[in-house]
């Protein structure tokens, strides 16, 4: 069995109809291990989202192969692929987006709730989660008493409190301080070190690479350069150049 | 609380301008159709009240008769062949007719006199005099409710009918004609008199039956031997005069047709806005999605979202409606709220909302959990 988390295979992802078509994603090859934080960069238009929405099974792709924990999400329509999220994926997104309503315990909890796990275990979970993002005393706040970075760690909690093995965060720096924006990255890292679970995050933020152990930059939906460990090891994929030269 | 319940429950009141014109709407429909149901109940009731107060077993009627207040009338020697039946305890002719009633001032009314052996048949819920004294020559007993229209104070007031003298010896309380003509109770020779029906006539014989008899057998007999006549059980009278006032006067068609059209009503103010809210909601539907929900889980908080407010509204119409019924009590046509009609409505309002929540519903089967990252 591979020790690899998510594997895209030769994944091509085709957008849009006739004249609007567009192919966002070519030849992807790409393996996502635990204890490892892998930033994904790329200008406006590259494909990182797209990218993120296949590895993240909200996706799929047009051709090849994508695996999340050994399993497939080819051919699987909406439901598989929200039970594939709901069993191994947890995510950040750029704008929070917490639910209002909600304080920041229940917005928490919630991640649980949708998974069936119900009561006052899955109060302790939420608590526990936002505990490990600092925010042990704003369990009863409400998002918008939250500062832009508080309601980040909230949507980080939120993410990992049902122990996801893969997690992707979409851009969650963006649209804080250079601070929060490290205080953010710092969490994620930490959260990387454990070798159950493999981050991903996409930014355009430079700043955020010293927070990773592999760097993936991608253009025009090829993979262009992989570096590991912040050295200049680019390797990038023999299969995909050779697939950009054809 | 389910945190699906509570999150229903906070998108529901987080916007209070949009849950107030919700529940307003609920609540007119809903109390709209309580009425509307709550008459067609009062009215089932009214047409049949002195049926439903009259100890018979069998009514025997000329055939074809189609109300209690029908004219119709039986020849008076067909007594003598009812009470011959084999068990049949007794046959109590009853005669019933309008007539006028001349008040001191002059004035004529119309009344409906109502003539029987006053044991069989009597005025009920009597608050002043008493129905033994009936049996004296020119008493009768009239409801409190028209005094006015009678031009009487109670007990002793003297008025005419057919130019005879009459006294009021009883007063009841509530006995309401739904035609708004008095009915007015005498013995069953004073009402002849009064609705000049002869004494070879009568408008039905009320037969009681022997505590051995069998009710089926001794109608099978009865209906025998009169042709004629129909015989009915009291339950089979009262659905005949129901089903005529109702639907052959086109009464509770009328009524029907408003009760659908509150709810097309109802359900359409609860669609809009439950669709409006699901819409102001999308990311948030989109993003738990995104987080691995399952389409179920996301109706369930819409469908959360329509039971509060399908419990919420039938809540406040079940008391308006009861300030209805409270308002209409001593009206020409009292609403009727039953236990029965209560529970139909709180099944109706969860159904009419839950109906309207399938819009809402329909609209996030299409959302697409990509939509949490574009924005």
């Amino acid at each position: 069995m591979s020790d690899f988390i998510v594997e895209a295979k030769d994944v091509k992802k085709v957008l849009g109809r006739g004249a609007t078509q567009v192919n966002a994603l070519k030849d992807i090859n790409l393996s996502l291990r635990g204890r490892e934080l892998t930033v994904l960069m790329g200008p406006s238009g590259s494909g990182k989202t797209t990218l993120l929405s296949i590895l993240g099974c909200i996706l799929t792709p047009t051709s090849g192969t994508v695996r999340i924990c050994g399993r497939a999400t080819q051919g699987a329509d909406a439901e598989t692929l929200a039970k594939l999220r709901r069993n191994h994926v947890g995510f950040v997104f750029q704008s929070y987006h917490l639910f209002p309503t909600l304080t920041a315990a229940e917005n928490v909890q919630l991640a649980l709730d949708i998974r069936g796990a119900h009561g006052e275990g899955a109060r302790a979970k939420s608590r526990d989660a936002l505990e490990k993002v600092g925010l042990a005393h704003k369990t009863a706040s409400y998002p918008h008493e939250l500062s832009g970075g508080e309601q980040q760690r909230v949507a980080i909690a939120r993410a990992i409190v049902s122990n996801p093995s893969a997690i992707f965060a979409d851009e969650p720096t963006a649209v804080l301080d250079t601070r929060n924006g490290q205080g953010i990255m710092s969490i994620l890292a930490e959260i990387a070190k454990d070798p159950a679970h493999c981050v991903m995050v996409v930014t355009h933020d430079l700043r955020m690479t010293s927070f990773a152990d592999r760097v993936i930059h991608i253009e025009d939906g090829h993979l262009v350069r992989d570096e590991r460990g912040g050295a200049d090891a680019a390797k990038i994929q023999t299969k995909t150049r050779a697939g950009r030269r054809a | 609380m389910p945190l699906n319940l509570t999150l229903a429950s906070r998108n529901l009141f987080h916007d209070r301008l949009r849950f107030v014109a919700t529940t307003i709407g609920i609540v007119f429909s809903v109390v709209l159709v309580m009425v509307q149901m709550g008459l067609y109940l009062g009215f089932g009731r009214m047409v049949t009240t002195v049926i439903a107060h009259t100890s018979a077993d069998l009514w025997v009627m000329r055939h074809g008769t189609k109300c209690f207040e029908d004219p119709s009338l039986l020849s008076a020697n067909k007594q003598t062949r009812v009470a011959a039946t084999t068990g049949v305890a007794e046959a109590i002719p009853l005669v019933i007719g309008f007539s006028g009633w001349i008040l001191p001032s002059g004035e004529i009314t119309p009344v409906f006199v109502v003539g029987s052996d006053l044991q069989t048949l009597k005025p009920w819920n009597v608050t002043e005099g008493t129905v033994q004294a009936l049996s004296t020559p020119g008493a009768v007993a009239v409801d409190r409710s028209y005094f006015e229209r009678l031009g009487v104070s109670g007990i002793d007031s003297k008025a005419n009918i057919r130019g005879l003298p009459v006294s009021v010896a009883a007063v009841t309380d509530g006995i309401r004609s739904f035609t708004t003509t008095p009915y007015v109770f005498s013995d069953l020779s004073h009402a002849r008199t009064y609705t000049g029906i002869p004494s070879t006539m009568a408008s039905y014989f009320l037969v009681k039956l022997r505590p051995d008899a069998d009710l089926e057998h001794v109608r099978h007999d009865l209906q025998a031997s009169l042709p004629d006549s129909d015989v009915l059980t009291p339950a089979e009278f009262r659905e005949r005069s129901r089903s005529y006032w109702l639907f052959g006067t086109g009464a509770g068609t009328a009524l029907f047709a408003g009760a659908i059209l509150a709810i097309i009503v109802g359900m359409v103010i609860v669609a809009q806005t439950l669709y409006s809210s699901t819409k102001d909601h999308l990311d948030e539907f989109a993003t738990l999605r995104a987080m691995g929900s399952s389409n179920g889980y996301i109706y369930s908080v819409i469908i959360y979202q329509a039971l509060l407010n399908a419990v919420i509204g039938f809540g406040l119409a079940t008391l308006i409606g009861f300030a209805v019924v409270e308002f209409t009590r001593s009206g020409a046509l009292p609403v009727l709220i039953t236990p029965m009609l209560i529970l139909a409505m709180l099944v109706l309002t969860v159904v009419m909302c839950i109906a309207a929540a399938l819009a809402a519903v329909f609209r996030v089967v299409r959302i697409d959990p990509v939509m949490a990252f574009t924005r």
